[in-house]
């Protein structure tokens, strides 16, 4: 500071009260407020303000402050810790998922449960109630084969005294053709005869593997008359 | 070993030794020491509220900002490079979060009204420095002295407080409040010499019509 005007001296007023100037500029500056009084004066100022600002209060920090400091000191250091290397960050993977699957599975638990249970116990109660007998009438035996036979015999009369027919059942019983064997020409009122005779009669059906099924068989007719 | 060590110490300046204690304090958070988070805490609590509480005019603002402040600090410390110091450093994320936390209370709360203005724990906020051999009269005076500053303070531009705050009261060098602000020393010679001539000219104005309140003595003529 070669030129101590007032302009400067009060820039540094400053630095001189508190006596960080060097010693140069210091001796200058003192020489200058020897000869100013305007300037003295301000140096007045700036001392009762810079002892002023530094008996300012201080402020004590709240009691509350300095435990949520340590809870977030407590909480930062154990983050720390996890995730120092990869170890500790796999075990802290492992943990929070352990955790979360817990979480996630324990609200389900005991519904889950109390319905198992549940269904269990309703279950047995009706099941009695429930249970329906098998209809075995018509069932018939895997294994068993049996050839067609005849269940009921029409009232009609063949007219000859004996005739053998060849007669072709469905798997429902019903006679669906049926032919003279051996081949012989009969009259048409014969046939007519021998045809009431097996369409009005009811056979059973062949029996193959446990399933009625069509098929055809030789029948021999003998006419009988009984004189009483 | 230990003696070594301790010899080695004994021989360095207490700058030194302020360093090497800040090394150390470094070292054991990033290593996680229990006691090394309880010495950074014990260290910079009361400082950073000081600081935050200056700038913000408020001490709940405040106290959040300090848990900011400290939550930046463990999270950060890995990242800390130790081209300034410790303080620095800390001051650095204090100012920054106090700058943040006003720019939102600007945006916030410009349309609230407070419904009480009393803080509940006041009382236990503010602990003036009683000289022993203070009088009541005198201890009033200082008192009101003391109000004037503050609000002197809270008066002028934001920037200019940081500035002067951080040299006036915190007792920064030029140099570590360059490093806190990030700007030049010029700069922060700048900031400080107007907020200095901002805080003056508020107390003269203040001043000018009770002479019973005046902080400037008047010389006999």
């Amino acid at each position: 500071m070669e030129d101590f005007t007032c302009k400067s001296v009060r820039q540094s007023l400053w630095d001189y009260v508190a006596g960080v100037l060097d010693e140069v500029d210091s001796h200058g500056v003192r020489y200058h407020l020897q000869a100013c009084r305007e300037c003295e004066l301000r140096r007045v100022e700036v001392r009762s303000m810079r002892t002023g600002l530094r008996h300012l209060p201080v402020a004590q920090a709240p009691s509350m402050l300095d435990t949520r400091l340590r809870v977030t000191a407590s909480r930062e250091r154990a983050r720390h810790v996890r995730l120092r290397d990869f170890h500790a960050r796999f075990q802290d993977f492992r943990r929070r998922f352990q955790v979360s699957f817990d979480n996630l599975l324990k609200p389900f638990a005991v519904p889950a449960a109390g319905g198992i249970l549940a269904s269990f116990l309703c279950f047995g109660v009706i099941l009695g109630n429930l249970y329906v007998a098998p209809v075995w009438e018509n069932d018939l035996p895997i294994g068993v084969s049996t050839d067609v036979s005849i269940d009921e015999l029409s009232p009609f009369d063949c007219g000859r005294k004996d005739v053998l027919v060849k007669l072709s059942v469905d798997s429902e019983g019903h006679v669906t053709d049926y032919e003279l064997q051996p081949d012989k020409h009969a009259s048409p009122e014969e046939m007519q005869e021998i045809g009431n005779l097996v369409l009005y009669s009811t056979f059973n059906p062949a029996v193959r593997s446990g399933r009625r099924v069509s098929s055809k068989r030789l029948f021999f007719l003998s006419h009988i008359s009984v004189r009483g | 070993m230990t003696g070594a060590y301790l010899n080695l110490n004994s021989s360095l300046t207490p700058e030194q030794e302020a360093e090497l204690e800040d090394l150390r304090l470094i070292e054991g958070l990033r290593a996680a020491e229990e006691t090394a988070y309880e010495t950074l805490i014990r260290r910079f609590q009361g400082p950073v509220y000081n600081l935050a509480w200056r700038l913000l005019d408020d001490p709940s603002d405040a106290s959040d900002v300090v848990q900011e402040v400290f939550l930046k600090i463990f999270r950060n410390m890995g990242s800390f490079r130790g081209d300034s110091s410790l303080r620095t450093w800390v001051y650095r994320i204090a100012v920054n979060e106090s700058h943040n936390r006003r720019r939102w209370l600007f945006r916030h709360r410009r349309g609230e009204t407070a419904i009480d203005e009393t803080y509940e724990d006041c009382e236990t906020h503010e602990r003036p420095l009683v000289h022993e051999g203070e009088t009541p009269f005198d201890f009033t005076m200082n008192r009101e002295a003391q109000i004037l500053l503050e609000e002197g303070l809270e008066a002028i531009n934001p920037v200019f407080r940081t500035a002067l705050v951080l040299r006036e009261i915190e007792d920064l060098s030029y140099e570590e409040i360059a490093a806190v602000l990030e700007v030049s020393i010029g700069t922060v010679k700048s900031r400080i010499l107007r907020g200095r001539e901002a805080l003056r000219r508020y107390l003269a104005s203040r001043l000018e019509g009770a002479p019973a309140m005046q902080l400037v003595p008047r010389t006999a003529k």
